[in-house]
């Protein structure tokens, strides 16, 4: 406040001569009015202050909108994240449970054709088992009415019962003792050459695997784990199936190796390999070891002719339906259990007599 | 010695016609190039699901070509991811097709999706796939295929259906 009055004071005798008479600053400067005047605001200083506190405030609340802006971003691209995360993920399970439920349908699918492929393959077969039985007990009614018939004829052309002509004597086969299994090396036995009574439709065979690999530059097929084939013929498993194809893809060889077994209504083989020959139309089968030897089972068209033949090592001729045995045991038809060597050759358990002329050969 | 070098002539002559069952199945148990290709399957899978990206649709790309320059064989698909930095073609509802020279089909491979390699010309299917050749039909899952090598992997559930070439042992057991 001192300050502020000389100030003044030193303003007023500095100024004031200037413009007024000594009468006029006595007339109009009073000490006394000087000394309680109150002091004026500074006018620029209050502007400046109230400028920077506007400024201040402007800049904060420009800050917090900023803030609160970003925080609303924020939030925004952290919920949509999350959103889409959860749309992915749901999409994911979408798409997971379709599958599921494509691949369940399928094999649901798979099951029910394959039920039903074989509930008709096993009427179809019984069908056909039936329809072969009839026929063969037709024939065999036929026949014995023709002999009858015949013999009927005889007796009435020739009376004296010494002169008629005698029916051959059947050969008897006697039981051979137990565990007593006919061994030989090389022995030639003649198949049967009955061809099962059933039409072919020429469906296709299928095969199925675990896994299959198919090279065509070499021409090689493998199928491998659980191989099964199913065609119109036969039906074949294997632990591993290898299918050789010559250049124009033609079949040319297949070798089937571990637990191979073929089978249909009247024969059944079983062996550790079997290699097929398309071009010499032959099948060898071979031993799984010294125990498990190579089999072919022929059913026989009626019960009590079943014949079975297993040896170290079986070939097989398609076309003309011999085999060759080498370290065989033979069953003979009604015989199944073994029987001696000599009743291989005596026995006649087929009525084809081409086939016994086979047997000489 | 003149007639040994001639025996072992023809023996190296028949050796190199014959199959060799102990190389090949060597040679089929390396599965290092399915391994590649079943993750870049998934890599493929997972980029398109975070991407997002709509795929282009009704594509055909073909993989080679003959040296007259006609197709060898081509891949459609109805809707495909094609990554141009990899070679690889991600595809939904895909065919792969092998022409003869004339441009007749004599091979398809028919999937829900698939994965193709242009660079190696090879393809992973991890679905179910069914393939037609000749008067065969495969089917399959998880389904491994080389068209430069011409070879085919069918890892599960596989089933051929043979046509007139069909596997005619039945003869044993006529």
């Amino acid at each position: 406040m001192k300050v502020r009055l000389i100030f003044v004071a030193a303003l007023s005798a500095f100024v004031l001569p200037m413009s007024l008479s000594a009468q006029g600053i006595a007339d109009l400067v009073n000490p006394d009015d000087i000394m309680l005047r109150k002091p004026q605001p500074d006018v620029a200083e209050q502007k400046a202050r109230e400028e920077a506190a506007a400024k201040a405030a402007a800049e904060k609340a420009a800050a917090e909108q900023k803030a609160r802006e970003e925080a609303a971003a924020k939030a925004a691209a952290e919920k949509e994240a999350a959103e889409r995360k959860a749309r992915d993920e749901a999409a994911a399970a979408e798409r997971k449970a379709r599958e599921d439920a494509e691949a369940l349908a399928r094999l649901r699918e798979q099951v029910a054709a394959a039920r039903k492929a074989r509930e008709a393959a096993e009427a179809k077969a019984a069908a056909d088992r039936q329809a072969a039985d009839a026929a063969i007990e037709q024939a065999q009614k036929a026949e014995r009415a023709k002999v009858a018939a015949e013999r009927k004829a005889e007796r009435l052309a020739n009376p004296d019962p010494d002169e008629r002509p005698q029916p051959p004597k059947k050969t008897k086969l006697e039981a051979p003792e137990q565990g007593a299994d006919v061994t030989a090396s090389d022995v030639k036995v003649i198949q049967p050459l009955r061809k099962p009574k059933k039409e072919l439709t020429g469906r296709a065979a299928v095969i199925t695997a675990d896994r299959t690999d198919y090279d065509r530059k070499e021409g090689v097929i493998l199928f491998d784990r659980n191989v099964y084939v199913d065609d119109e013929q036969y039906q074949m498993h294997a632990d591993r199936l290898f299918v050789f194809l010559d250049g124009t893809n033609e079949l040319k060889r297949i070798v089937a190796l571990g637990n191979v077994a073929i089978t249909n209504e009247l024969k059944t083989a079983a062996c550790g390999k079997a290699v097929y020959n398309r071009t010499a139309q032959r099948i060898v089968m071979y031993a799984e070891n010294d125990t498990n030897l190579a089999m072919l089972c022929d059913a026989g068209t009626k019960k009590g002719e079943e014949s079975e033949v297993k040896g170290k090592k079986i070939t097989y001729w398609l076309d003309s339906g011999m085999a060759t045995v080498e370290g065989v045991v033979v069953t003979l038809p009604g015989m199944k259990g073994g029987a001696s060597p000599k009743d291989l050759f005596n026995a006649k358990p087929h009525k084809n007599p081409k086939a016994d002329d086979g047997a000489g050969n | 010695m003149k007639k040994f070098i001639s025996i072992l002539a023809a023996l190296a002559a028949f050796g190199v016609g014959a199959f060799e069952s102990e190389k090949w199945l060597a040679e089929r148990g390396d599965d290092s190039d399915v391994l590649r290709l079943r993750k870049a399957y998934a890599d493929c899978t997972k980029k398109i699901n975070e991407k997002l990206e709509a795929p282009a649709e009704n594509v055909s790309i073909p993989i080679e070509s003959f040296s007259n320059g006609t197709v060898k064989s081509r891949v459609t698909a109805a809707r495909a991811h094609v990554f141009a930095d990899s070679g690889y073609i991600w595809g939904e509802e895909i065919r792969v097709e092998q022409y003869r020279e004339d441009g007749s089909v004599y091979a398809s491979l028919t999937a829900e999706n698939c994965i193709v390699d242009r660079k190696t010309k090879s393809g992973w299917v991890a679905g179910a796939a069914q393939m037609v050749y000749g008067d065969a039909s495969v089917k399959g899952r998880g389904i491994y295929f080389s068209l430069e090598r011409e070879f085919i992997k069918i890892f599960s559930q596989s089933e051929i259906r043979a046509g007139h070439s069909r596997l005619d042992v039945g003869g044993l057991v006529k």
